[in-house]
């Protein structure tokens, strides 16, 4: 996936978008490492935070990779459980950006 | 005790004289192999063969990676036909059925393989249903070995372990096409057995009307409360992730996931004796009364992998992709 993301992230640089992960890994010194091979620029949460709390348990997450989209409201717009496909992944993002873009504009 | 005893001391009395014996040795090198020492032998070189191709795979560019799994396919090949003749020199014994089963769960595409699959079918067929079993446990189902096994359970239906042959398919093979067919006839003929509940969960995570449809036939059933939590559990799942499926219809969607509170609370309500499938249900509850397509995010704060704080909600404004993701 991270191909996609990286070209995501690129394209949609000047756009209000923005790619944020929670990251599972265990060992953070290979994690880094790949962070920096596969050029993942996006910021991770970390899964398991400090003080026992673990975010994949309060958003049930029962598969890896999940995705959500998550409108310019808040407002969950789109759950993705496994990989989505790159093309429905694009259109669902196209069509939030616009709502967004519409609202960022002054009323007339 | 007397006797053995006896045996023993004989037998210790006797080590340090062939200890320093060379000549006998040699004998002995000379002496053929049992067909145990056969069977572990192929096995040996057999898996020694596989994991060389598995250590060259790792240092191997992408274009390369998939001749070389070809490679791996191939061994299995190879061996089929050794085992296979270690089976026709023990045509009655374990050892003949365990290089049998060894051709069916590795010599696909062998030559011998159509031959051994008829064997196995009819050993399936007249071994002592609990030797079945203990042998099954330690094999991985394929398509023609599900539906064998199947028809041994329904010509002796009325054996008790019967119902562990298709509890057998229900769980390891419920992929398979014959998979369906054994939770199905697990539930109806053996609604007792300690699988019953595993089974039914695996149709809530089926895709498709099918699971929906299923599940919903066995509430309907007189069945044992834990089954009838499993199945409503189930039905909570398939029915959260419809709602997911109906993000462009709101409406549609508060349907489905009333429904799917419904049926979770009833789980919840089944469960009070069993705290896995209670905690269970409650997680799926949660989300789907929180988490799902048309609820606000939850917001999120905590330390990035530099360990610096920051929050979900920073990015209000923003379409936010958030990728619950690991390196592997």
């Amino acid at each position: 996936m991270y191909p996609h993301e990286r070209s995501l992230v690129k394209k949609l640089g000047d756009k209000p978008f923005a790619l944020v992960g929670v990251n599972s890994d265990d060992d953070l010194e290979a994690l880094k490492k790949v962070l920096e091979t596969e050029q993942i620029t996006w910021r991770s949460f970390r899964n398991n935070q400090e003080g026992g709390q673990v975010v994949s348990k309060d958003w049930n997450i029962q598969g890896w990779p999940t995705v959500f989209l998550i409108d310019h409201k808040g407002v969950i717009r789109q759950k993705y459980i496994g990989a989505p496909e790159e093309e429905k992944l694009d259109t669902a993002i196209e069509k939030l950006l616009e709502a967004a873009e519409k609202d960022a504009k002054p009323a007339k | 005790m007397k006797w053995a005893g006896c045996g023993l001391l004989v037998f210790l009395l006797a080590l340090p004289a062939s200890w320093g014996d060379e000549p006998p040795k040699d004998k002995e090198a000379k002496k053929e192999p049992t067909l145990k020492e056969r069977y572990d032998a192929l096995l040996k070189d057999f898996n020694s063969q596989r994991s060389a191709i598995v250590a060259e795979a790792q240092k191997a560019k992408a274009d390369e990676q998939q001749k070389l799994y070809q490679k791996y396919l191939g061994v299995g090949k190879e061996f089929a036909e050794k085992f296979f003749k270690l089976a026709e020199d023990d045509p009655k014994g374990t050892i003949g059925q365990d290089s049998l089963f060894w051709v069916i769960q590795n010599g696909m595409g062998s030559p011998v393989f159509e031959k051994a699959s008829e064997k196995v079918n009819t050993l399936v067929a007249e071994m002592p249903i609990k030797d079945l079993n203990t042998r099954l446990s330690r094999t991985q189902p394929n398509p023609a070995l599900v539906e064998a096994v199947l028809k041994r359970a329904e010509k002796d239906e009325k054996d008790a372990a019967a119902g562990d042959l298709v509890a057998w398919v229900a769980t390891r093979g419920a992929y398979l096409p014959g998979g369906q067919k054994a939770i199905d006839r697990l539930i109806d003929k053996y609604p007792d057995h300690p699988m019953v509940e595993r089974a039914v969960a695996s149709l809530g995570r089926m895709s498709g009307p099918d699971g929906e449809t299923k599940l919903k036939a066995i509430l309907e059933k007189d069945v044992k409360p834990k089954v009838k939590a499993a199945a409503a559990l189930g039905l909570g799942r398939v029915l959260a992730e419809k709602t997911d499926e109906l993000a462009e219809k709101p409406a549609e969607a508060d349907k489905v996931a009333a429904e799917g509170e419904k049926y979770l609370t009833m789980a919840i309500d089944l469960s009070k004796d069993n705290k896995v499938a209670k905690e269970d249900a409650e997680g799926v509850l949660r989300a789907l009364r929180t988490l799902r397509v048309g609820k606000e995010a939850p917001d999120i704060k905590g330390g990035d992998l530099d360990g610096k704080e920051f929050k979900l909600s920073d990015y209000r404004g923003k379409v936010v992709m958030l990728d619950f993701w690991g390196n592997w």
